[in-house]
């Protein structure tokens, strides 16, 4: 792996989705790892250390779902606290949102309406920057 | 006592005295009279007798002398005998005269001396037979009658001349008496008219004048005095009058007392009658009042009856009902709570209500509870976790409310609890099943729209002119597939009610220009000139921004869509007053009013009445070509109905349209739910 690049973890359940999302990251330069479950999303994370940003669906395989991800990242002596979680799912109930972005996530889209470009487009923006928005 | 009664006596005895005297005068007198006749009757009698007796007697010497019989002749002499001794006694009275004495002296001693010769010769012929000279002793005897008879004969006619004196001086005795009684009686029936008359008019005139008293006083005239004449008199009369004088007294003092009281009565029967009308009236109150107490029976009873009905509604509703003191102890329950909570009736009375059944919740959630239903007296509604007696947890939607009687205190609590643990599993269900399919819908709507969004840029290759438009087309229709998914997401949490209205103190003319700002480009594209006014100033309202959002977007793009390229849009904000007529509405209360207005194709007249029904698309714009879901406004009304506010329109085929929203200025009605729309 390129260590240049920017790793970005995609956590997403559907196949093709997550097969579009790589392509367009990769083509954008990031490096990409994904996962299709939180168990193992955070499995790559272990073996992987330089994770720069994550895509996180909300329904995931397995029984845990992108909440339970983001609160395990966030826990207190985690060491992936700091990592910037991008949310990206379809469904819009503003509970669901409301409770990502309290847990510190850093943006949340709604699949159907953004289009991959857009979202990748503030990942760089926001790698680049590096605030905490 | 100089009493009339024994003057009256006085009188009465004195004329029987009276009379009594004159008739024993009378009797006196005619005993006097008649005695006297009597005695010379008989003295005349007597000396008639005598004369019988000597002349028979006389007979009899001859009889005798010649029969020599002598014995009747001696019976004889002895008649003589007792005669001349009775005629001795009359004639020895001091009354006869002098004559009458003489003659009778005469009688008596010729009479002597016939006896003495008789008895000579008696003598001589008992004692000595025969008798020398018999018959000239008899001669002498016959002749010494002769002079007997004579003397009889003498006294006799004496006799007989006083008896015509006395017999006259009787007649004038009874002719004196006779004028004498008759004066007497007389005088008496004089005496007695006299006295009658002067009595009676001494009696009756008292009595007049105190009848004449009485009348007066009968007529009620008590100004009279009785007579001092009257009062001192010391008869009955006299008496009368005192009394009367009394009597006059004592009534005057009587009719003073009498009209006193009568004053005294007259206000008495006033109070009375006063009392009376009083007591009329209680009467008729309490007539009324009985009424009342009937109809209040009536009413009473059919509230009983009513009340027999809601108590057996009660018991068996389905909800749990308690009903407790002021202290929340139970005094009553229904039979769901042993439904619902496990516990019975018995365990759940006499003790504060939730005290067994309500576990789960934290501290401050029943202190707020006790402050709003005990402190504010307010009706608590809310949401609770119970837990039941076989310790599963369940959620209850509770309502408790006080009971307040007149004077402001708290009597009873009434609590409603309703199981709503299956309600809540069917929302979450329902908010489940939503969200899951609008994630199923979405997610291969994503896929396509990001692939394609890869092949239009490029990613998989270069793409030919044909390539493009015909992969345009696909990203154009997937576009709309999503928006129709998103729109029938919401249609169905509108139908399920299971949206919020969380209105917030927001700037509306922000969010107008954020939408405004959104929406230009599409404008732009159509080159159609989009405006937005708004009044100066106008203060932060309570509206749910994600709503408002919406009306704003729909409104906006439906002018857009809906009005031909080069067309004129006017977005305006502004207040409006409770009763202003806007476009044919009038305002419900001092509102907001939104407006957007185009020069566009219109609502045809027909067509007017369906625009707000769900996928409804008016024939003129569907002919246009244009894209729509057709639930776009049916969204917004069941927004603006269920936020309170107002939303209607104008329009005319091929002029435009106007849509006007009007939110009250106190703000969109908060709507508890589980979920937004989107």
């Amino acid at each position: 792996m390129d260590t240049n690049k920017k790793v970005v973890l995609v956590v997403e359940d559907e196949r093709p989705l997550l097969e579009a999302i790589k392509i367009k990251l990769e083509k954008s330069g990031f490096d990409t790892i994904t996962a299709r479950s939180v168990e193992q999303a955070f499995n790559h994370m272990e073996d992987v250390s330089n994770i720069n940003a994550v895509w996180l669906d909300h329904y995931l395989l397995g029984k845990e779902n992108g909440l339970d991800f983001v609160i395990k990242c966030k826990e207190e002596n985690s060491k992936y606290k700091n990592i910037p979680i991008f949310v990206v799912s379809n469904t819009a109930s503003p509970d669901k949102v409301q409770k990502y972005i309290q847990l510190g996530v850093s943006r949340y889209y709604t699949k159907a309406e953004k289009r991959l470009e857009d979202i990748i487009n503030d990942i760089k923006e926001f790698n680049d920057n590096k605030c905490s928005c | 006592m100089n009493s009339i009664r024994s003057k009256i006596i006085a009188a009465f005895s004195l004329v029987i005295f009276l009379f009594i005297s004159l008739i024993i005068l009378v009797s006196i007198f005619s005993l006097n009279l008649s005695n006297r006749y009597k005695k010379i009757n008989d003295n005349i009698i007597h000396e008639q007798a005598l004369k019988d007796d000597i002349w028979s007697l006389i007979e009899m010497s001859y009889s005798s002398f010649n029969s020599k019989d002598y014995s009747p002749y001696y019976k004889k002499l002895d008649n003589i005998k007792n005669t001349e001794d009775k005629l001795d006694v009359v004639f020895g009275q001091e009354d006869v005269d002098k004559e009458t004495k003489f003659a009778y002296r005469s009688l008596k001693n010729s009479l002597n001396t016939v006896i003495e010769s008789v008895e000579k010769t008696k003598f001589g012929i008992e004692n000595e037979g025969e008798i020398v000279g018999l018959s000239e002793s008899f001669q002498e005897t016959v002749s010494n009658f002769e002079f007997v008879k004579q003397n009889i004969t003498n006294l006799l006619i004496l006799e007989t001349k006083n008896i015509a004196k006395t017999t006259q001086y009787i007649e004038k005795v009874q002719t004196n008496l006779t004028i004498l009684i008759s004066l007497s009686i007389s005088l008496i029936v004089i005496f007695i008219i006299i006295f009658v008359i002067s009595f009676s008019k001494k009696i009756t005139k008292p009595i007049s004048e105190l009848s004449l008293i009485s009348e007066k006083i009968s007529n009620g005239d008590l100004n009279l005095s009785v007579g001092n004449n009257l009062i001192n008199r010391g008869d009955e009369l006299g008496k009368l009058s005192n009394s009367f004088k009394l009597m006059i007294n004592r009534l005057k003092e009587k009719i003073i007392a009498f009209d006193f009281s009568n004053k005294e009565l007259d206000k008495k029967v006033k109070e009375l009658s006063d009392k009376n009308l009083d007591f009329q009236n209680s009467q008729r109150a309490v007539i009324n009042l009985l009424e009342d107490i009937e109809k209040s029976k009536e009413r009473s009873d059919g509230l009983a009856k009513d009340l027999e009905k809601f108590k057996l509604a009660v018991e068996n509703v389905s909800d749990h009902v308690v009903i407790t003191d002021p202290e929340g102890i139970v005094l009553y329950g229904n039979k769901a709570i042993e439904r619902i909570t496990g516990y019975s009736l018995d365990e759940v009375l006499g003790k504060k209500a939730g005290v067994l059944w309500s576990k789960p919740m934290p501290l401050e959630y029943y202190k707020n509870l006790w402050t709003i239903i005990k402190e504010k007296r307010e009706t608590f509604i809310g949401e609770i976790i119970n837990k039941r007696k076989n310790g599963a947890e369940y959620q209850a939607y509770i309502n408790i409310s006080p009971v307040i009687d007149a004077g402001g205190n708290i009597i009873f609590f009434v609590g409603l609890e309703r199981d709503i643990t299956k309600e809540k599993e069917i929302d979450r269900a329902k908010t489940e099943f939503v969200s899951l399919a609008s994630h199923q819908l979405r997610t291969p709507l994503s896929t396509i729209n990001w692939y394609t969004e890869m092949l239009l840029a490029g990613d998989a290759g270069k793409i030919n002119e044909d390539q493009k438009s015909y992969l345009e087309e696909i990203y154009t229709g997937n576009k709309r597939m999503v928006e129709l998914v998103n729109s029938l997401l919401n249609v169905s949490r509108l139908e399920l009610g299971t949206f919020i209205i969380e209105p917030e103190l927001s700037d509306i003319v922000e969010l107008g220009d954020s939408v405004v700002k959104e929406v230009k480009p599409l404008s732009d594209k159509r080159n159609q000139e989009l405006r937005f006014t708004h009044s100066d100033n106008l203060s932060k309202i309570l509206i749910d921004q994600k709503l408002l959002r919406i009306i704003f977007q729909n409104f906006l793009s439906n002018s857009i869509k809906y009005t031909a390229e080069g067309g004129h849009i006017k977005f305006d904000i502004h207040p409006v007053k409770y009763n202003d007529y806007i476009g044919g509405m009038k305002i419900n209360e001092d509102s907001l009013l939104i407006s957007v207005n185009d020069d566009g194709y219109g609502i045809t007249k027909n067509q007017q009445d369906r625009i707000f029904s769900k996928l409804f698309r008016a024939d003129n714009i569907k002919e246009k070509d244009t894209e729509g879901t057709g639930l776009g406004l049916y969204i917004i009304k069941t927004i603006i109905d269920n936020s309170g506010g107002q939303i209607w329109f104008e329009s005319e085929q091929d002029k435009g349209s106007t849509f006007y929203v009007a939110i009250p200025l106190s703000g969109m009605k908060k709507r508890e739910g589980s979920k937004s729309l989107s």
